[in-house]
């Protein structure tokens, strides 16, 4: 597989025949990189557009040029924007306390309100949001480190001032229904997980912003819906070519793409990573992210069994900040995943079994080699600096374990772990020892 | 010979019957024949620009089965007309690896490619491509600039058209989307001819595939007509000939100057050096395709110190990936005239090296595997301003080398667009020119004037003295 570059990149995702690897979907290779523009106006609020159009600095994770507009140029782009807007975009139902703030909510509003606040904060926890979404701390501190640009996570401290919450509900549900390229994960929500993530993102104070926004004039919107000033707003669409970047209804398209190809048939590999974005944040060959490990030869080290589990409940093996949010795949998803690493991710390098070694001389070889000093396994002290060992066999392909005993830094240059040049001997007899290592 | 306008015709009608030409089907076979012999390297066997050598490459090569052309008399998204295709097969496409081929393939080979370009695409079978008008009044370049302001070329091609506008670099940079815009000062660059004419069908039926979107709709015909001129008129007039081999530092009283702009600079004479991709020695690789065509040189001294400021068009002044760099390169040691990259073993060189981010070193060198840095012992004051680097280099006259009126001291000049992947060897390049600094005027004439009129007027008193007495 080559590095196809993102705008020359067909996305391909023909079905494979069987026993051929599959062809996964690699979301940078997107023709255009920023979200369609025609429903717009379902999704923010007017300030919040006109502020991005005049200062597209402002907001720090924006990667859009400054276009230097004046103020009725602003006016004229937005007036258009909302006339294209598609009056049937998808609406919900909301209890009518929503509308309401919370010091006119009655107390069983109130109450309701809370619970369903608590209950979107634990679905944010889960989803891991803070990986590539940044918010305010309760303290104002920011959870999470920070918005990774290529990621291209939207900065949530300003939810309440930006986001209509009809649109939140479509989004947080199902991210590609309104942007059919973007990175984002689908959670595979339920209906009330949703709503409860749209109330928990429109009320808590991490998502408000920081400076109160300015009064506006009233009526400072019905200006946009002047025909005039829809068609000048059109013309300076055009003259300003934002269709390289965005999808806009009534504007000519410019640069040509590959047909797409219809999305792969479901329960495939290849419509998990499709519809997970996997290759968000890993790679894969040299294709997707950089956030999360690459997965080119994973296959190799890891168990089947060790994936499919932590596909169903990423562990706590990473602080916080880095752990894999919860996709809540099914039982089935997590095993056609599984198998899919296990059968086509491989390091030809690594050897599929271990020659036969005494592990009451691999416990001794772990003592006197020093190993101690760094990894634990259970038994008595160890040290902190390498992880523990205490599970690895359930964790790792015995082959990759020897293999990794005697080329540490073939593996990972980068790794800590002396290279004791053990002999064969040596490396079977500590795998046997560390291969009774188990849950 | 008022018979011989119908005779031509009638004498042609007779060969045409005697000598039929090439069948339909045969003129095809000879297209496809050439093409798998010539195009389908880039092309791809079945014309879908996939061909072997067209990995990695950006622009791709054509894909005449889409048949996305850029270069039309056409309207925007339309197909080009036969002879749009002769013309770009014929002088291809300059500062891409499409190959121009006029001096390699026969007029009949043109039309049988032609004829086989189109039978790849059934868009052929199905629209008839007709060509646009093109204006022939007068044009005025200065309502020309305005229109240029107001269609918003700047935001690509830049404020003065260098092609560093804000929304070519975040493509360029922010996404790493290599769709880069003209440059209009380089008009040997354009892609389809540097008339206003070929400029105005560019602005009216854009570049098919691309950022550049037709004008068709939104300026009128005189506006488009004006805006060409305009654009044509900011391609670089070289100020001399490439026969000029000779940077002449002129002299001024006090100060060098230590910015860009200043009044003393009008003293120098400028001289446009061309430049060329570093393509002899490889590795790492032989350089086609640098992003600096030339640079401008301009040199002064006072007496004490010596000041060179070079200045050349780079359309973007960002640190990544590499940083951008330029030197001047002069022998060193007096009398010899080195190999023009970095010396030899004999001829060592020496280098005043810059590299943004203001470092500046001294190199010495023999060959280009043999560098030696050194602190500097010259100054260097660069700036960066709407896609154009000003670099001014200052050390003292003497030293190594010395520069003295009346010597002429090879001199080189190279810089490198880190952006574009150069570094090392991967430059673009001068030759050896010379320098020469302007003789201090000296004062002894006057003095000689001075006492010999004094000398004559004292004889003169004297005899009059002598008359009177
Ligand atoms: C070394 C590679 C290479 C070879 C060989 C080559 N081309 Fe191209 N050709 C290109 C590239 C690259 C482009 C696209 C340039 C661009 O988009 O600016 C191109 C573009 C074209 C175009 C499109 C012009 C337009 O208006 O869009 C035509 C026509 C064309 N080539 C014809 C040919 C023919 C005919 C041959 C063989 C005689 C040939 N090419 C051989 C690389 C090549
Ligand atoms: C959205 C960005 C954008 C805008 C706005 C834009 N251009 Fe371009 N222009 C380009 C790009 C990109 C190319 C190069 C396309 C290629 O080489 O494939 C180009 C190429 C050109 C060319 C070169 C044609 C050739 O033969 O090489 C001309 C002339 C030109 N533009 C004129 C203009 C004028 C005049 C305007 C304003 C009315 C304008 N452009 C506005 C992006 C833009």
């Amino acid at each position: 597989m080559k590095t196809l570059h993102p705008f020359l990149a067909v996305m391909l995702l023909a079905v494979p025949a069987p026993g051929e690897e599959p062809r996964l979907y690699n979301p940078y290779d997107r023709p255009k990189n920023g979200p369609p523009l025609t429903n717009v106006f379902h999704k923010a609020q007017p300030l919040w557009l006109w502020d991005k159009l005049k200062q597209p600095k402002h907001h720090p994770s924006a990667r859009m040029p400054d276009f230097k507009f004046s103020d009725e140029e602003a006016m004229d782009a937005l007036a258009y924007l909302k006339s294209i807007a598609d009056p049937s975009f998808p609406k919900q139902e909301w209890p009518p306390w929503t509308a309401k703030t919370e010091d006119t909510m009655n107390d069983e509003e109130l109450t309701e309100m809370m619970n369903l606040t608590d209950m979107g904060k634990a679905v944010w926890g889960n989803a891991r949001c803070t990986v590539c979404h940044k918010a305010n701390g309760p303290g104002g501190t920011i959870i999470g480190g920070f918005v990774d640009l290529r990621v291209g996570g939207i900065d949530l401290q300003i939810a309440q001032a930006k986001l209509e919450r009809d649109w939140l509900y479509s989004w947080v549900k199902e991210p590609k229904s309104y942007f059919l390229d973007t990175l984002m994960p689908r959670y595979r929500l339920s209906d009330s997980e949703a709503r409860a993530l749209v109330e928990f993102l429109l009320r808590d104070e991490a998502f408000r912003p920081t400076t109160e926004p300015k009064p506006e004039a009233p009526g400072r919107w019905k200006a946009l819906d002047d025909p005039s000033r829809i068609s000048r707003g059109k013309r300076l669409i055009e003259l300003s070519r934002c269709v390289v970047c965005h999808d806009i209804k009534g504007i000519l398209e410019l640069l040509s793409f590959p047909p797409r190809p219809a999305p792969p048939s479901e329960n495939t590999v290849s419509w998990l990573f499709y519809d997970v974005r996997c290759l968000s944040c890993h790679s894969i060959e040299g294709r997707g992210g950089t956030y999360a490990p690459d997965l080119t030869s994973e296959g190799s080290r890891l168990k089947a069994s060790w994936i499919h589990d932590f596909l169903i409940q990423p562990d706590l093996i990473r602080p916080l900040s880095q752990q894999m949010p919860k996709f809540n795949l099914s039982p089935e998803e997590a095993k056609t995943v599984a198998d899919y690493v296990q059968q086509f991710r491989r390091d030809p390098r690594v050897p599929t079994s271990v020659p036969p070694g005494e592990a009451e001389k691999g416990r001794a070889l772990f003592q006197s080699k020093g190993c101690v000093a760094c990894h634990t396994t259970g038994e008595g002290p160890g040290g902190g600096v390498g992880p523990t060992l205490d599970f690895v066999a359930d964790r790792l392909e015995p082959g990759y374990l020897f293999h990794r005993l005697k080329h540490p830094h073939a593996v990972n240059p980068f790794s800590a772990e002396p290279d004791y040049g053990l002999s064969d001997e040596e490396a079977a007899a500590l795998s046997a020892y560390l291969l009774g290592k188990k849950k | 010979m008022p018979l011989f306008p119908l005779f031509v015709p009638s004498v042609l009608f007779v060969l045409s019957v005697l000598f039929p030409g090439p069948s339909q089907a045969e003129t095809l076979d000879l297209g496809r024949a050439i093409y798998m012999q010539r195009c389908f390297w880039c092309h791809g066997e079945t014309g879908h620009g996939d061909g072997p050598s067209a990995v990695g490459m950006f622009p791709r090569p054509r894909d005449f089965v889409a048949a996305d052309y850029k270069i039309r008399s056409t309207p925007h998204g339309h197909l080009p007309t036969d002879e749009d295709l002769l013309r770009v097969i014929s002088r291809g496409i300059p500062g891409t690896p499409m190959p121009a081929w006029v001096k390699i393939l026969s007029q009949e080979e043109h039309h049988a490619l032609v004829a086989y370009l189109k039978s790849l695409s059934p868009r052929f079978a199905a629209e008839k491509p007709q060509p646009l008008p093109v204006p022939d009044g007068p044009a005025n370049p200065e309502a020309g600039k305005e229109v240029y302001r107001k269609a918003r070329c700047f935001l690509c091609h830049g404020e003065a058209g260098r092609g560093d506008g804000e929304l070519t670099a975040t493509l360029n940079f922010e996404w790493g989307i290599p769709h880069s815009a003209r440059d209009f000062t380089r008009g040997w660059t354009f892609k389809g001819g540097h008339e206003p004419h070929d400029i105005y069908l560019r602005i009216t039926g854009g570049l098919n595939g691309t950022p550049m979107g037709p004008y068709a709709d939104i300026l009128t015909d005189q506006e488009r007509w004006d805006l060409a001129h305009y654009v044509a008129s900011l391609d670089l007039e070289p100020s001399a000939t490439t026969e000029d081999f000779l940077v002449t530092a002129a002299l001024i009283e006090g100060n060098l100057p230590e910015t860009h702009d200043g009044p003393a600079w009008q003293k120098a004479r400028m001289l446009t050096v061309p430049l060329a991709g570093q393509i002899v020695q490889s590795p790492p690789l032989r350089w086609w395709t640098p992003s600096a065509g030339a640079c401008n040189v301009r040199a002064l001294h006072n007496g004490h110190d010596i000041a060179f400021l070079v200045e050349w068009d780079d359309p973007t002044g960002k640190p990544e990936p590499l940083p951008d760099s330029a030197f001047l390169q002069f022998p060193a040691q007096e009398g010899s005239k080195p190999y023009f990259l970095f010396g030899d073993s004999d001829n060592p060189v020496k280098l005043w090296h810059w590299q943004a981010g203001n470092t500046a070193e001294e190199w010495t060198a023999t060959g280009s595997a043999n560098t030696e840095v050194r602190p500097a012992i010259f100054q260097v004051y660069p700036s960066y301003k709407e896609g154009r680097w000003r670099v001014l280099f200052r050390r003292s006259l003497s030293g190594e080398p010395s520069f003295e009126a009346g010597k002429f001291l090879p001199v080189l000049f190279s810089v490198r667009d880190g952006a574009n992947g150069e570094s090392g060897n991967v430059r673009a390049t001068s030759t050896w020119l010379y320098v020469t600094v302007e003789r201090p005027r000296s004062f002894r004439p006057w003095l000689l004037a001075l006492a010999y009129m004094l000398g004559a007027g004292v004889v003169e008193l004297w005899v009059l003295a002598k008359l009177k007495s």
